[in-house]
């Protein structure tokens, strides 16, 4: 009799068996984080590099690595979930307000640029290397800060200020990436900036910010008023506000805009126009809470993780040189601003989370130049996973001094 | 507290003060925030024109103007109070808003202000202290004496439920239209020491009662008491405590003015309640201001005449009208009357812009632009 009915043995996972697997454990693990009063994204993000580490001897136990593919797009969709709510939970109108805010925003963003690229150049690294690490270090994590102001139900002025400030450096991170990207994709063996190029990245990067700006500003348009076709009914409302999502990250792609700008700004615009009030009715909470755990347990788990002494020292540097900045700035500036010093230290140890956000902007250039990338991409994750993590706790650690929590 | 402090301080007769208890509101929800301390933070590095102090819970402050003589000092204090906070507000991202009430704030959500008499109040009145966010407007009244202070109060709490009507703006609380038109005395009256003072029509008495509740450890001080008027001895003032917090400062300084007429009509008059019976039908009628407003039907325990309040305060208006001009108030007896002549309290402007939006925060919102003086 023939037995060809049953599957062979021993068993071969696949790729979607490891990836559930991942998110099961991953979410325990956030709850025995929660237990040791650590912010839930720390668990995530433990199990997230143990598997990155472990990979091989996943494949010992027959569990199938999860494919790159299948794991791009459900960190993308994750990533877009929360950049689309972190736009609309930040309040744009107040950098006009307060005008000394978005200067803090401004000089803080460019002072961690500068020195951070003054460090890596002292380090011995190629200017456009150091360049990109240092567009890099400008980004702080939206999806760490919105985890962790959430869980702790975070109100008040630190709060609010380390979402707009975290949203603005998102946005001139991108901004940098894109002028970097445009200088490698010029000439790929390039290795300096030249400045009569000026006009080959010029175009580049406005058709990135017009573009992107313009696909967000449509697409929150249709969402407001395709909220109205689905009016009184919660599930079909949610599904359409993440049906839009997943449209705005899928045509950014296929556009070569960036997924980022798009869905910060889609969110942004659709807080602005949504005068009756039918976003803020929709409310996404649950689909965010999933997003997060999501994001978090993939943000490292396809990663490869250099350990060599020389991509540690470089980390530590960056990550110090942009501690510097950021909390100095934020400090300094903070009277200005409206708040106490003391509050502006706290706002700006609230900047210093780093995510696999960052990554994404590395993954372009690794198109063009792999050689770069490999310079660049060893620093950065060591440099994001530490600041995943001690990031975390850091924010953690400031909105709960600042008393702005509910503990 | 010793017996010394329960001495009655001497005040000029009929000047008055305002106290609002504030909302602060989180500009894109709508619902309460944090934002107290920091409010104060940046409003007191200039000199404030007023007094600003932090309440129970970061999402509440109470500004209190100084002691005036008449209504249009009183209402450009107010004013410019109201300007200064508007500019901090804006810097910090916040909002303002008057009302009785928040329309949709889920009270397990509000944190209580860092400070030992809070921690105490909040540990001793449990949910209560945490439900108990609501915003009500209190007008001092100065008093000669004592004695003066307690017969006005008992003259003037025939007055209550016009007052409650006048100022209602809570209709809507915890999500709902609770069907009053304030819905936050509802909230005061579960506490164990609200409702009205005891009937003493001298100083003496009052201080003997005091003495004796204090003995029995029902209360430490005059703090303990949220009745609806009651005397506060170190200021020489009496304080009428039942208004919502109006939208407008404009509303408030207007109530303050309308008080003042009253008073200066019954210590003129010497009219005064003959005996206890004068709070036969109080509840009643309180009960009626709160859930109908003007529309409430009130009884008089003396003559027993039926009359819905917007008659009886058209009629305490053309009484007292004389005693306004004197005081220079005409303008905001001229309010009262359009209150009740053409535009309704302000409960009727929120319930309106539901109807409008279908949406609380849209209630929420526009409250906080008609505070900030966009709007009347």
């Amino acid at each position: 009799m023939a037995h060809d009915f049953l599957p062979p043995w021993p068993l071969q996972g696949t790729s979607a068996l490891t990836l559930a697997l991942l998110a099961l454990i991953a979410a325990i693990c956030g709850e025995l984080a929660a237990r040791l009063r650590v912010p839930r994204l720390i668990g995530y993000t433990a199990i997230s590099v143990v598997f990155a580490v472990a990979a091989a001897a996943l494949a010992r136990i027959s569990l199938a690595p999860i494919e790159p593919d299948s794991a791009d797009l459900v960190l993308g969709i994750s990533a877009a979930i929360i950049l689309f709510e972190v736009g609309q939970r930040v309040s744009w109108g107040w950098l006009r307000r307060n005008p000394a805010l978005t200067l803090t925003s401004v000089i803080e963003a460019g002072l961690t640029f500068l020195l951070v690229y003054l460090v890596m150049r002292l380090g011995g690294m190629s200017s456009l290397a150091a360049a990109l690490i240092a567009a890099i270090s400008v980004a702080t994590s939206p999806a760490v800060a919105l985890a962790v102001v959430r869980e702790l139900r975070a109100q008040g002025q630190i709060t609010e200020r380390t979402l707009l400030l975290t949203a603005m450096n998102s946005i001139y991170a991108v901004l940098l990436a894109t002028v970097m990207l445009a200088w490698v994709q010029v000439d790929a063996h390039l290795d300096a900036f030249v400045w009569s190029d000026l006009g080959r990245w010029l175009l580049p990067t406005s058709y990135l910010v017009f573009g992107s700006r313009a696909l967000a500003a449509a697409a929150a348009r249709l969402l407001l008023r395709a909220l109205v076709l689905v009016r009184g009914e919660r599930g079909a409302q949610i599904v359409v506000v993440l049906a839009f999502i997943a449209i705005v990250f899928a045509l950014a792609q296929s556009l070569r805009l960036s997924p980022l700008l798009a869905l910060l700004t889609c969110g942004a615009f659709a807080r602005t126009l949504d005068h009756e009030r039918r976003l803020l009715a929709a409310e996404l909470g649950m689909p965010v809470a999933i997003a997060l755990v999501l994001f978090f347990a993939l943000s490292f788990a396809t990663v490869n993780i250099d350990l060599s002494f020389n991509v540690w020292l470089a980390a530590l540097a960056l990550v110090a040189v942009r501690a510097l900045c950021k909390v100095g700035v934020a400090a300094v500036l903070a009277r200005p601003a409206g708040l106490a010093w003391r509050k502006g230290v706290l706002v700006g140890v609230g900047l210093l989370p780093m995510s696999a956000v960052a990554l994404l902007l590395t993954r372009d250039v690794a198109a063009v130049n792999p050689g770069l990338a490999a310079q660049v991409g060893g620093v950065v994750v060591i440099g994001v996973v530490l600041m995943q993590i001690a990031g975390a706790l850091l924010l953690a650690a400031a909105l709960r001094r600042g008393g702005e929590t509910r503990d | 507290m010793d017996a010394s402090s329960m001495k009655f301080s001497t005040s000029a007769p009929l000047t008055m003060g305002v106290e609002l208890e504030l909302q602060v509101i989180d500009r894109r929800t709508g619902d309460l925030t944090r934002g107290a301390s920091d409010l104060m933070h940046l409003v007191e590095r200039k000199p404030f024109p007023g007094d600003i102090k932090p309440e129970i819970t970061e999402s509440m402050v109470e500004i209190s103007t100084a002691v005036h003589t008449e209504y249009g000092p009183l209402r450009d204090q107010l004013r410019s109070m109201r300007d200064t906070l508007v500019v901090a507000a804006d810097k910090l991202d916040l909002r303002i808003a008057g009302g009785g009430a928040h329309p949709f704030q889920h009270w397990s959500e509000r944190q209580i202000f860092d400070r030992p008499r809070f921690r105490h109040v909040a540990g001793l009145y449990g949910y209560l202290a945490k439900q108990f966010t609501v915003f009500g407007q209190h007008v001092h009244i100065g008093c000669a004496d004592g004695t003066s202070a307690m017969r006005l109060l008992h003259s003037l709490a025939r007055y209550v439920p016009q007052f409650i009507a006048l100022a209602a703006c809570s209709p809507y609380y915890q999500g709902v239209d609770s069907s009053f038109d304030c819905s936050r005395l509802n909230t005061v009256f579960a506490f164990p020491l609200s409702g009205r003072a005891p009937f003493v029509t001298d100083w003496e008495g009052f201080e003997n009662y005091f003495g004796k509740m204090r003995a029995l450890g029902v209360v430490e001080s005059m703090k303990d008491f949220y009745w609806d008027i009651r005397p506060k001895p170190e200021y020489g003032t009496i304080e009428v405590r039942v208004f919502d917090t109006p939208l407008s400062v404009d509303r408030a300084a207007e109530l303050a003015g309308y008080v003042q007429a009253i008073c200066a009509w019954l210590l003129d008059t010497q009219a005064r309640p003959a005996s206890e019976d004068v709070y036969l039908t109080y509840s009643y009628n309180r009960f009626q201001a709160c859930r109908f407003g003007l529309e409430g039907q009130v009884i008089d325990a003396v003559t027993g005449a039926i009359v819905p309040l917007h008659q009886d305060v058209l009629a305490t208006v053309a009484k007292v009208r004389p005693y306004a001009e004197k005081l220079k108030s005409g303008l905001a007896l001229e309010a009262i009357e359009s209150i009740v002549r053409v535009y309704g309290n302000q409960a009727r402007r929120q319930r309106e812009t539901y109807e409008r939006s279908r949406s609380l925060t849209e209630v929420i919102l526009d409250s906080a632009m008609c505070w900030a003086g966009r709007d009347r």
